[in-house]
C-alpha cells in the first residue's frame, strides 16, 4: 500500500497561517464568498480571511438548518456552533448568491447575535445597470463599515491593498497559465497551497512564498522560450479570447480538469494523488481546475488605482470569470468549449457539493459538451468533510483506469 | 508471451462477501472460494487465499494477485489494487466479448458500465450517495415483506397489478410498503411495486451513460429473477447474466493479474 | 356529483366543494387552450410566479407558468416519472422538483400530462422568489431554443434602498425592450396601466377572499385556496381573473352570512406555510378536516395580494415586485406568518419543510422556534416535497400532525 497524503496534515497546516496575525491584533473580518470587496477591507484597517470549510467539524447544524441546505453552508454553520472559526471583528455573508447562503446569513443573526453580521448583496446581471448598482452597494456598504465598526475608509490603505492583490493575481495567473502548458512544472498540490495561504492570511509574506514560487516555475519551464506563452496564454484567459491561440503544451500524461464551484482544490488536490498512486497511473496531471477558490478568484481583473475605488471594486468583482450569471451560460459553455480544444483536455473531474444548485445545475452542461469531445467525466458527489472519502477515492481511481485504458 | 505468468489470482473485498479465483493461462478457473467479508476485510482476504492453496494445492506466494472491491487496498499481499469497475469489465469481456453495457447491482453500490471492444471500461456512472438503487433497499424492503432475500423476487413475478411504490429511499419505501400492507395489497403486488421502483431508477443510471446492447447484468442482484424481469422491461433489452455473477470482479482482476508484467 | 346540495348532517362530508370549482375549471380549461393557441401565433411567455407579468401580457402576449404546470405534474402523481427524465440527463436529484419535472416534460413531452406546456417563444424569469428560475430557465432556453429575460430583484434587507429601486427599474426596462424586439409589438404605457389595474381588481377580489378566512368558521380551507389561487397567478392582468373572482368571492361572501364553513366541524384553527404536497393535497387536508382541522390562512397565496400602487408605473411595477417577502428574508417571513396567526385566531401552525424549496424552507427551524415564542402558540414542522413524492414520508408527517393536535385540544 502506497502512503496516501492526508488530508489531516493539510488542514492541521491552515491553521496556522492567520496565527501571526491573530497574534499580532489584526483586526479581521471573515468572508464566505469568495468575490469579496479584499481592497476595501484592507481600506477599513480590515484583515480579510477567507472561511474555509474544515472537513472534520462535529455537525452542529441540526437544530438549525435542513439537511437539504447546501452541505458548505451546514459546514461553517457548524464551525461557528463549535467555536472552531478564528475571531473575528465582523463576518460578510453574500446576497443574491445562492439560496443556501443567502439563508444561512439571516439564520445566522438569529442564533449568534452577539456576531457582527454584514450584507453585501450581489446582482446577477453582467451589465452597466448591474455595475451602476454594485458601484453604489458597495459604497453604501463601505459606509455602514464606518459606522458599524469605526473603521474610516483610508485611501493610503486602499492603494497599497490595490497593488499588493494586483500582484497575487498577476502572479498565481502566471501559474495557473505556466501549468496549462506545462503540468510538471509545479505539482497541483502545492499550487493549490499557495493560493489557499494567501486567501487565509493576505499578505506580503504570503504573496513572497507565491513569487518565488514564480521563479522556481519560471526555471522549471523546459526551455525559456515557453515563458512568452505562457504570457500569451494568461491574456488569452483574461481577455476571455483562446480561440487564436497557439499553444504549446506538453503532452506526457493524461490531461485532466476539474470543474465545480465552492469545492477545496487541496481537498481534490489530495484525492486525486492518492487515486494516482492506486491506479498506478503517475503521468496523469491536473492541468487546471475550474473552482471558485483558485481559477476564478485568480483570474478576476484588479481595479486599476485611477478612477473612483467603488467603481473599479464592482467591476473587478463583476469581472469573475466562469459564475452562473444572467449572460453566463452560452458564454460559459463556449469558454468551456475553447478550454477543451486548446488545452488537449482529456477527461474531466465535475464537482457537485450536495444540495449546492449553482453547482449541480452547470453538470448537464459539462457533461454533454464533453461527451461530444468524447472526453471522460466523472461526477464527485461531495460535501466538504468527504464523508464518502473512500468511495470517492474509488471513483477517481476507476476513472483513471479508464482513461488510460482508452489511451 | 513468455515474460506473461501462467497463473493469476483476483480477490474482490465486497462490502458483503469477498470473492478470489485462481485461473491458469488458458482461462480456465482453479479455484475459486466466497465468503462473508464481516468485520475484517484483511481476514476475510486471507481466508480466501489460504483456500485457494487448498482447493488447488499450489504454492501461490509467486503468483500475481490484484485486489479489488470496496476494501481492495486492505489485501497487503496484492500487487495491485484495481478497480471493480475495470475488473467488472474485464470479467464479462472475458466471458462474453459481446457485450457493451454491464449493469452491476450489488449489496452497497450499483454501476453503469460501458465496456469497450478491447474489454476495457469506456465511461461508467456510479449510483448516488443514498442505497436507492442497491441491493440494500430490496433487502430491507423483504425484510418489512417477511420474505427472504432470495424469494422476493419470485414472488414478485407472481403480482397481477403491481402497487406502486414511488419511493427508492429505503426509509421512505420502508413505511410507504408497510401503507400498503395496511391497505390490504397482495405480498406479490407490493413485491413488485418495489422491483419495478428499483428497476426504474437503475435505468435512468443506465441512460445517464447511454445504453449500448447487448446488457449484461451482474452483482447479487442479478440473482433475482424478480428484478431482472422488471429491468430487461424498463431497458426495452435482453438481459445476459453470466453464469456465476458474483464472481465477475475477482475473475477480473485474476485476468489482470495473469497479464501484469513482471 | 354535487356533494354541496346533500342535506342530510350524518351523512355530510367533512369537507365542503366549493361550487365555482365548475368555473375554475372551465377558466383555467379556456387559459390552457389559449396558450396552445399563442403559442402556434409565436406570442407564448413562459413566466415565473413572481414575474412582473402586466407588462408581457401588456405586449399581447400569453403567459404559462412552468410552476402551476408543476403542481399539475405533481397532482396527477408523475413527479417521479418528469424528475426522472431530468435525472436522465445529468440533473441531481437534490435540485428543486418544478424545475426537474418540467425540464423533463420538454425532454419527453408525449409521457408528459397535458403533452407540457406548449412551446414557448420567450423565457421570463424573475428572481425575487428564488436563484433556481434562471438556471432552470437557462436549462429550458436551450433545450427549446427560445430566449431568456431574467428581471434580477437582488434580496432586500428592509426598506428598498434607492439604487436597488433604480437598478430593478432599468430591469423593467430591460423587459420591454427585450418584448417589443421579440415581438414586434411597440411598448404602449397606456396599455400597461390598463392591465396594471385589471391586475389590480383580480388582486383586491382575490386578497378580500383571503381575507373573509378570519371569520369563524372559515369559509375557505388550504386546499381550496391553493386550487383558486390559479387564476390570480396565471391570469393576473386579464378580465378573466376578474371574472372568476367575482363569482368566487360572491361564494364565499354567501357562505360567511350563512356561518357555512369549509369544513363540517371547525375544532382547530391552523397557519400552512409553503408549497402544499401536491400529490396528496386532497387527502392530506380532508383527512384533517375529518378531525376537525380547518387552515383559515397560509403563508402562499397570501403572496398574490400587494396590489401594484399608484404612480409612475415601472416604479410602481419595481416596488411591488421587489418586495414579494420571499425576497426579504426571514424576519419579513416570520412577522408575516406572525400576523396572520394574530389576524386570522389561529391555534397553531405547520411548517412544510420542501427539499426542492430553499428559498422558502431554509430557516423554518428557526422561525418555528420564534413564532412561538412570539405568538404563544403550538407549531410543527413536516418533511417532503411538492411534486418528488419520492421524498414524502406519509406516515411519519401523519403522526407530527397527530402530535401537534393534541398539544392544542
Ligand atoms: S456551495 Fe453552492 S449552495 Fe453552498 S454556498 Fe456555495 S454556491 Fe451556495
Ligand atoms: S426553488 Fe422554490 S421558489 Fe424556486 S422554483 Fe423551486 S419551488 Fe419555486
Amino acid at each position: 500500500m502506497s502512503a496516501s497524503l492526508s488530508y489531516d496534515t493539510l488542514v492541521a497546516e491552515r491553521h496556522q497561517y492567520l496565527q501571526p496575525l491573530i497574534a499580532a491584533e489584526n483586526p479581521i473580518i471573515g468572508y464566505i464568498y469568495p468575490h469579496a470587496p479584499l481592497e476595501l477591507f484592507f481600506a477599513h484597517q480590515l484583515i480579510p480571511t477567507l472561511l474555509w470549510a474544515e472537513p472534520k467539524v462535529p455537525g452542529a447544524y441540526e437544530a438549525s438548518l435542513q439537511t437539504f441546505c447546501c452541505s458548505y453552508s451546514r459546514n461553517l454553520f457548524s464551525q461557528r456552533a463549535k467555536n472552531h472559526l478564528p475571531t473575528l471583528t465582523a463576518i460578510v455573508f453574500p446576497g443574491g448568491t445562492c439560496d443556501s447562503l443567502q439563508n444561512l446569513g439571516d439564520i445566522w443573526q438569529a442564533r449568534f447575535p452577539e456576531d457582527t453580521v454584514l450584507r453585501l448583496t450581489y446582482p446577477v446581471a453582467r451589465d452597466e445597470t448591474a455595475l451602476t448598482y454594485f458601484t453604489e452597494e458597495i459604497q453604501n456598504f463601505s459606509k455602514y463599515i464606518e459606522v458599524s465598526l469605526g473603521h474610516k475608509f483610508s485611501m493610503k490603505k486602499y492603494n497599497e491593498a490595490v497593488a499588493l492583490l494586483a500582484e497575487f493575481r498577476a502572479a498565481t495567473q502566471f501559474i495557473t497559465a505556466a501549468r496549462i502548458i506545462q503540468p510538471e512544472c509545479l505539482p497541483y498540490t502545492e499550487h493549490t497551497k499557495l493560493i489557499r495561504q494567501f486567501l487565509t492570511a493576505p499578505g506580503p509574506q504570503a504573496l513572497q512564498l507565491i513569487e518565488q514560487t514564480v521563479i522556481q516555475v519560471q526555471s522549471a519551464l523546459r526551455n525559456e522560450q515557453l515563458i512568452p506563452s505562457v504570457e500569451a496564454l494568461r491574456y488569452g484567459i483574461l481577455q476571455n479570447n483562446l480561440a487564436d491561440l497557439s499553444i504549446p503544451l506538453s503532452k506526457q500524461g493524461p490531461r485532466i480538469m476539474v470543474v465545480g464551484g465552492m469545492i477545496d482544490p487541496e481537498g481534490i488536490a489530495v484525492l486525486f494523488e492518492n487515486a494516482k498512486t492506486s491506479a498506478d497511473i503517475e503521468s496523469a496531471e491536473i492541468v487546471l481546475d475550474l473552482l471558485s477558490f483558485t481559477y476564478r478568484t485568480v483570474f478576476t481583473s484588479s481595479p486599476s488605482l485611477q478612477g473612483n475605488p467603488f467603481h473599479e471594486l464592482a467591476q473587478s468583482i463583476l469581472s469573475a470569470p466562469a459564475e452562473p450569471t444572467q449572460e453566463g451560460l452560452p458564454n460559459r459553455l463556449q469558454f468551456l468549449q475553447h478550454v477543451f480544444d486548446q488545452f488537449a483536455i482529456d477527461g474531466l473531474i465535475i464537482c457537485e457539493q450536495s444540495f449546492c444548485d449553482p453547482d449541480q445545475f452547470e453538470v448537464p452542461d459539462m457533461l454533454k459538451l464533453a461527451g461530444k469531445k468524447k472526453m471522460l467525466t466523472v461526477r464527485l458527489p461531495l460535501d466538504p468533510e468527504f464523508s464518502d472519502q473512500a468511495r470517492i477515492e474509488g471513483r477517481l481511481q476507476s476513472f483513471l483506469e479508464t482513461l488510460s485504458a482508452r489511451r | 508471451m513468455s515474460s506473461q505468468p501462467s497463473h493469476g489470482i483476483g480477490i474482490d473485498i465486497g462490502s458483503t462477501t469477498t470473492k478470489a479465483i485462481l485461473i491458469n493461462t488458458e482461462g480456465t478457473i482453479i479455484a475459486k472460494f466466497l465468503i462473508a467479508t464481516g468485520a475484517s476485510a484483511k481476514k476475510s482476504a486471507q481466508r480466501c487465499l489460504d483456500e485457494l492453496k487448498v482447493q488447488s494445492q499450489q504454492d501461490l506466494s509467486n503468483i500475481p494477485t490484484i485486489s479489488t472491491g470496496y476494501g481492495r487496498r486492505q489485501a497487503l499481499n496484492a500487487a495491485k489494487s484495481v478497480t471493480e469497475i475495470t475488473c467488472h469489465s474485464i470479467g464479462v469481456h472475458f466471458q462474453n466479448s459481446e457485450i457493451r453495457t454491464l449493469i452491476d447491482v450489488g449489496g452497497q453500490d450499483s454501476k453503469v458500465i460501458r465496456i469497450g471492444s478491447e474489454g476495457r471500461p469506456t465511461d461508467f456512472e456510479l449510483n448516488d450517495k443514498c442505497s436507492a438503487g442497491t441491493g440494500r433497499f430490496l433487502e430491507v424492503m423483504a425484510q418489512v415483506l417477511e420474505t427472504s432475500i432470495e424469494d422476493i423476487g419470485t414472488l414478485a413475478l407472481q403480482a397481477k397489478a403491481p402497487s406502486i411504490i414511488s419511493s427508492t429511499c429505503t426509509v421512505f419505501a420502508e413505511s410507504e410498503v408497510i401503507g400498503r400492507i395496511g391497505a390490504g395489497d397482495k405480498p406479490a403486488n407490493i413485491a413488485a411495486g418495489v422491483h419495478k421502483a428499483m428497476a426504474a431508477k437503475i435505468a435512468t443510471l443506465s441512460h445517464r451513460v447511454g445504453v449500448k446492447k447487448p446488457i449484461a447484468i451482474t452483482g447479487g442482484v442479478a440473482l433475482n429473477p424478480g428484478f431482472r424481469f422488471y429491468l430487461a422491461k424498463q431497458l426495452d433489452a435482453n438481459l445476459w447474466v453470466p453464469e456465476e455473477p458474483q464472481y465477475t470482479g475477482a475473475l477480473g482482476a485474476a485476468i489482470l493479474a495473469m497479464n501484469t508484467r513482471e | 356529483m354535487s356533494p354541496e346540495t346533500s342535506p342530510a348532517p350524518s351523512k355530510e362530508k367533512a369537507y365542503r366543494k366549493l361550487y365555482t370549482s365548475k368555473l375554475l375549471r372551465e377558466t383555467m380549461t379556456l387559459h390552457i387552450l389559449s396558450t396552445k393557441t399563442a403559442s402556434q401565433e409565436g406570442r407564448l411567455v413562459w413566466v415565473t410566479s413572481g414575474f412582473p407579468v402586466e407588462i408581457p401580457v401588456a405586449f399581447n402576449t400569453v403567459a404559462a407558468y412552468p410552476e402551476q404546470y408543476g403542481a399539475i405534474v405533481g397532482s396527477e402523481k408523475c413527479g417521479p416519472l418528469l424528475c426522472g427524465f431530468a435525472e436522465e440527463l445529468g440533473f441531481s436529484q437534490e435540485l428543486c422538483s418544478y424545475a426537474r419535472s418540467s425540464i423533463g416534460s420538454v425532454q419527453q413531452p408525449e409521457q408528459s400530462p397535458l403533452t407540457g406546456l406548449p412551446k414557448p417563444q420567450a423565457l421570463l424569469a424573475c428572481n425575487n422568489i428564488c436563484g433556481t428560475v434562471l438556471p432552470w430557465y437557462e436549462a429550458v432556453s436551450e433545450m427549446t431554443g427560445a430566449p431568456v429575460y431574467l428581471v434580477d430583484t437582488p434580496p432586500l434587507e428592509g426598506e428598498q434602498p434607492s439604487h436597488h429601486l433604480a437598478y430593478v427599474k432599468s430591469n423593467l426596462n430591460g423587459l420591454i425592450e427585450f418584448m417589443s424586439q421579440n415581438f414586434n409589438h411597440e411598448y404602449d404605457e397606456k396599455q400597461l396601466i390598463q392591465v396594471a389595474k385589471l391586475s389590480n381588481d383580480a388582486v383586491s377580489l382575490w386578497t378580500k377572499a383571503l381575507e373573509a378566512c378570519k371569520n369563524k368558521p372559515s369559509p375557505l380551507n388550504c386546499a381550496d385556496r391553493f386550487l383558486s389561487m390559479a387564476p390570480i397567478v396565471a391570469l393576473r392582468g386579464t378580465q378573466q381573473a376578474i371574472n372568476f373572482y367575482q363569482a368566487f368571492f360572491a361564494e364565499v361572501e354567501e357562505r360567511v352570512k350563512q356561518g357555512i364553513g369549509a369544513i363540517r366541524e371547525e375544532r382547530v384553527r391552523l397557519l400552512w406555510d409553503n408549497i402544499p404536497p401536491w400529490f396528496t393535497i386532497y387527502n392530506f387536508f380532508n383527512t384533517l378536516a375529518k378531525q376537525g382541522v380547518v387552515f383559515p390562512a397560509d403563508s402562499y397565496t397570501h403572496a398574490w395580494s400587494a396590489a401594484i400602487p399608484r404612480g409612475e408605473i415601472i416604479e410602481s411595477i419595481a416596488k411591488v415586485y421587489s418586495n414579494v417577502y420571499l425576497n426579504k428574508g426571514l424576519s419579513a417571513k416570520i412577522d408575516k406568518m406572525c400576523s396572520l396567526i394574530k389576524d386570522y385566531d389561529l391555534d397553531g401552525f405547520v411548517l412544510f419543510s420542501v427539499r426542492s424549496c430553499k428559498r422558502y424552507s431554509i430557516g423554518q427551524m428557526v422561525t418555528k422556534e420564534e413564532i412561538t415564542r412570539r405568538t404563544g402558540v403550538p407549531g410543527v414542522i413536516i418533511e417532503g416535497d411538492m411534486v418528488d413524492s419520492q421524498q414524502y414520508n406519509e406516515a411519519q408527517a401523519k403522526t407530527r400532525m397527530e402530535a401537534l393536535i393534541e398539544m392544542i385540544v
